[in-house]
């Protein structure tokens, strides 16, 4: 083993260090997206990651000619002149996975690699996919290929929720010294399906990672290939001096790209991540990365016979319905909520084909929603909205002046709004069903639904000795609250029909000015 | 708790009129008005005098007592909708209630739109910090235990937050405005901001819940605030529009005088709102203002 301390040539010993300082920024902004749980740091440090995500930036331009290419032509162009850096310095998943690769190295357990040749038929097979799927508005299978989006899921799956029980273990801490310093944060968007789905996608990039090092990005990411095809003609390389090279295969065993090829000499730059690993160890010096000193070494073809991991099955259980409190209720009603075909769309997000047109699912706006009224989908979409949000009333209701969706959404599958907009977007519309509806079964004031209604779409009128909800469903935005806290049991006596397109609501209509009390400020009236 | 409370509270009542050493005192007639009521000036400046007309703060704080301060945060709108309680107001109270003495004055609301941002946007959250008052989440459903309420016509059981069961103080700061449900939410109806399930008292006869609860424990103080009065389309309202300035404040040691008084203000007949009558019917106070020593102040 050579051990020895060396320098790679002409002052390339810094390489690697910036490459994981600028990893472990990016890989921190991508990570308080879905982590910052109190919303407490500014948001444009979220934002700044998200500009460079591919599929989303891409989604997003092709989408909305208004939202620009500018992530996109920087990818590029960032990948034709250094090579495929963005996998090592700006992809979350690929961060992720070195995070990963070196905490299994402190604890001891080293692996090395060897070359590996391509897997071409795969690879441009799965980049055709998803090509051919975003094409067709099938989103759902750039979802399940596209590394933001997995992260995504992971950040919000699995590491939002420890996050969440960490900050409430530590507000009991604080409470039981009858301290309120910190907030309580409700633990939501959890399902068994998409827990286990997530676990499995954790379970095989680690396993990946731990055998096979970058294998899902050489192999599987189609973003990867399609920046690989970028990175050929990247003037920087990480180049092989065959005349300094002593064959010690340093560079190799830890190329966790596994694309230095020793036998002929040469570093497959189409796979290579720029990562710099193999010039901090080679002893030679021979490992270089910049310009050509002669004119460039193509890579040979090969074919590989590697096995090609099959993909993870799709655990589609179906949602569990919430733990019910036992309440009595003195007159159940009898009407059950009619099935919507489709769950209620989030605001913005224009029609049903749109939205699973550009939803790559990452959930990034599942994490940003405070009221946890958007959820994410299971079966309700259907397969071709696996995973995507859904505003949900049995969770929550949509906050009128919040804007928080639209905001983060990196691909405008919700399209930006502002707050003055919102209020007139309208997701579905409010149905009142009379006989489920607590006030006539029970001849006692309610007005639950009334009084949460931001915009008045439901009112109460005098019916006797109570008053009855009436809807106006052209100034209803389809928020959710009336169905939200409708007390009515076991079915709700209010809910919102989804729109399969979005619709535009009347505003409410200007009240005369609020008549004063008869004594005004001057008679107390009593 | 709650016999154990009042009877201490009693005590202590009766301790502070003797040390008070007034011959009115002593002989059972309050030196104090029952209600004030107040227009005219800001939320501080009514309070100010008001407080003072029923006895100052100290009559209601002893020292290193706890003290929770229920305002009205149940909307994520700004303070000139008038659908929370006006924030200056709980400032200063908060203050007072610390000049006074308290060991802890907490203040929280079970908001019916998103907490944190209710807390935010009414104002709030900036002034109990600026007062010094400790700001509680009123969402957390682990605060809340189940209660059993004696008497109870609907509702004999409830889940009740733990520092309104458990404070030596309980003062209830409500907003005057218009309710769609109910006509009018005033005191009594800002009690179900301390209560888990609130759903169930709104399919099970509200205006009996409402009533129902009150009896549990009654509001060392209800300050009503009725500066800026939501007219039209509350609890919530839809715009300014809906608002008027009233600035006026009613301080009643009885929650139905208190609510009655403000109805009346607001231009309604009490006797149309049915959660006042019911609690007169259960005896927790009187809707015939003639019958109370009654103070009213224009500044």
């Amino acid at each position: 083993m050579i051990h020895t301390r060396f320098r790679p040539k002409r002052g390339k010993h810094r390489l690697k260090p910036l490459r994981v300082t600028v990893a472990f920024i990016a890989f921190t902004c991508l990570c308080l997206v879905f982590l910052d749980i109190h919303g407490a740091l500014p948001p444009f440090l979220g934002e700044a990651g998200l500009f460079f995500q591919f599929i989303p930036a891409l989604v997003q331009a092709v989408g909305n000619p208004d939202a620009g290419w500018g992530g996109v032509v920087t990818v590029l162009v960032l990948t034709l002149v250094l090579g495929r850096i963005y996998c090592s310095t700006l992809c979350p998943l690929g961060i992720l996975m070195d995070l990963a690769a070196w905490i299994k190295r402190r604890l001891g357990w080293k692996t090395a690699h060897v070359y590996a040749p391509p897997h071409p038929w795969i690879r441009y097979s799965l980049l055709g996919a998803t090509v051919a799927a975003f094409a067709g508005g099938a989103m759902v299978v750039v979802s399940l290929l596209d590394p933001f989006s997995h992260f995504g899921r992971l950040a919000s799956t699995l590491a939002r929720p420890a996050v969440v029980a960490g900050n409430n273990g530590l507000v009991r801490v604080l409470e039981a010294a009858g301290r309120y310093d910190i907030s309580p944060v409700k633990a939501a968007g959890l399902t068994p399906g998409l827990l286990l789905f997530t676990l499995g996608v954790l379970a095989l990039i680690l396993g990946l990672t731990f055998t096979r090092g970058r294998f899902y990005c050489q192999t599987i990411c189609p973003v990867g290939t399609f920046l690989g095809l970028w990175a050929k003609l990247a003037p920087f390389k990480i180049r092989l001096d065959a005349r300094g090279c002593i064959h010690c295969k340093a560079c190799s065993r830890v190329c966790k790209s596994e694309c230095i090829d020793l036998a002929s000499g040469t570093v497959d730059a189409d796979r290579c991540v720029v990562c710099f690993n193999c010039l901090t160890v080679c002893p030679a010096g021979a490992m270089d990365f910049g310009l050509p000193l002669k004119p460039g070494v193509e890579t040979p073809a090969h074919t590989g016979r590697r096995s090609f991991l099959a993909a993870t099955a799709l655990a589609l259980v179906p949602r569990t319905s919430r733990g019910s409190q036992a309440i009595q209720v003195t007159v159940p009603n009898t009407i059950p909520v009619p099935k919507h075909p489709h769950p209620i769309l989030p605001p913005g997000s224009v029609s049903l084909d749109r939205f699973t047109a550009n939803c790559t699912a990452c959930h990034a706006c599942i994490a940003h929603c405070p009221a946890h009224v958007l959820q994410p989908s299971m079966t309700q979409y259907g397969l071709a909205g696996l995973f995507m949000p859904f505003l949900d009333p049995a969770s929550g209701f949509c906050n009128l002046n919040c804007t928080a969706c639209s905001d983060v959404c990196p691909t405008q599958a919700i399209t930006p709004f502002t707050k003055a907009e919102k209020k007139q977007i309208q997701t579905g519309e409010v149905v009142f069903i009379r006989d489920n509806c607590s006030v006539l079964l029970q001849g006692t004031d309610c007005g639950a639904c009334s009084e949460h209604c931001p915009t008045k779409a439901v009112t109460m009128v005098r019916e006797g000795r109570v008053r009855v909800p009436r809807v106006h469903p052209e100034i209803c935005l389809g928020c959710g609250a009336c169905e939200h806290v409708c007390p009515a049991k076991p079915h709700k006596a209010i809910y919102v029909r989804p729109h399969t397109v979005q619709q535009r609501a009347q505003l409410p209509p200007e009240v005369p000015a609020a008549l004063p009390a008869p004594g005004g400020t001057t008679d107390f009236g009593f | 708790m709650d016999r154990r409370s009042f009877l201490k509270q009693g005590l202590t009542l009766t301790a502070g009129a003797m040390v008070a050493g007034s011959p009115a005192a002593l002989l059972g007639a309050t030196p104090h008005p029952d209600l004030t009521a107040l227009m005219g000036g800001t939320p501080e400046a009514m309070f100010d005098q008001g407080i003072a007309a029923m006895g100052g703060m100290g009559r209601f704080v002893r020292p290193n007592q706890t003290v929770v301060i229920k305002p009205n945060i149940g909307w994520d709108t700004p303070p000139e909708r008038a659908a929370d309680t006006n924030p200056q107001l709980i400032k200063h109270m908060v203050k007072h209630s610390l000049d006074a003495g308290a060991k802890k004055v907490y203040v929280f609301d079970h908001t019916a739109d998103a907490w944190k941002k209710c807390y935010e946007h009414s104002g709030i959250k900036q002034a109990v910090k600026d007062a010094g008052g400790t700001l509680v989440p009123g969402n957390s459903m682990r605060h809340y235990h189940k209660i059993q309420i004696p008497g109870a016509q609907v509702l004999h059981q409830t889940e009740a937050h733990e520092l309104f069961l458990e404070s030596d103080v309980f003062i209830n700061v409500p907003v005057l405005k218009h309710h769609i449900a109910t006509k009018l939410t005033i005191g009594m109806k800002n009690l179900m901001g301390v209560v888990w399930d609130r759903g169930w008292w709104h399919r099970n006869d509200l205006h009996q819940c409402i009533a129902d609860f009150t009896a549990y424990r009654i509001p060392d103080l209800t300050v009503v605030d009725a500066f800026r009065v939501l007219r039209a389309n509350g609890p919530m309202g839809v715009s300014n529009a809906d608002t008027i300035p009233m600035n006026a404040q009613i301080l009643a040691t009885d929650p139905v005088a208190a609510d009655t008084a403000a109805t009346r203000m607001f231009g309604l007949d009490p006797t149309g709102i049915n959660y006042i009558a019911k609690a007169q019917e259960r005896g927790l106070g009187t809707m015939d203002l003639a019958r109370l020593n009654i103070r009213k102040i224009k500044l």
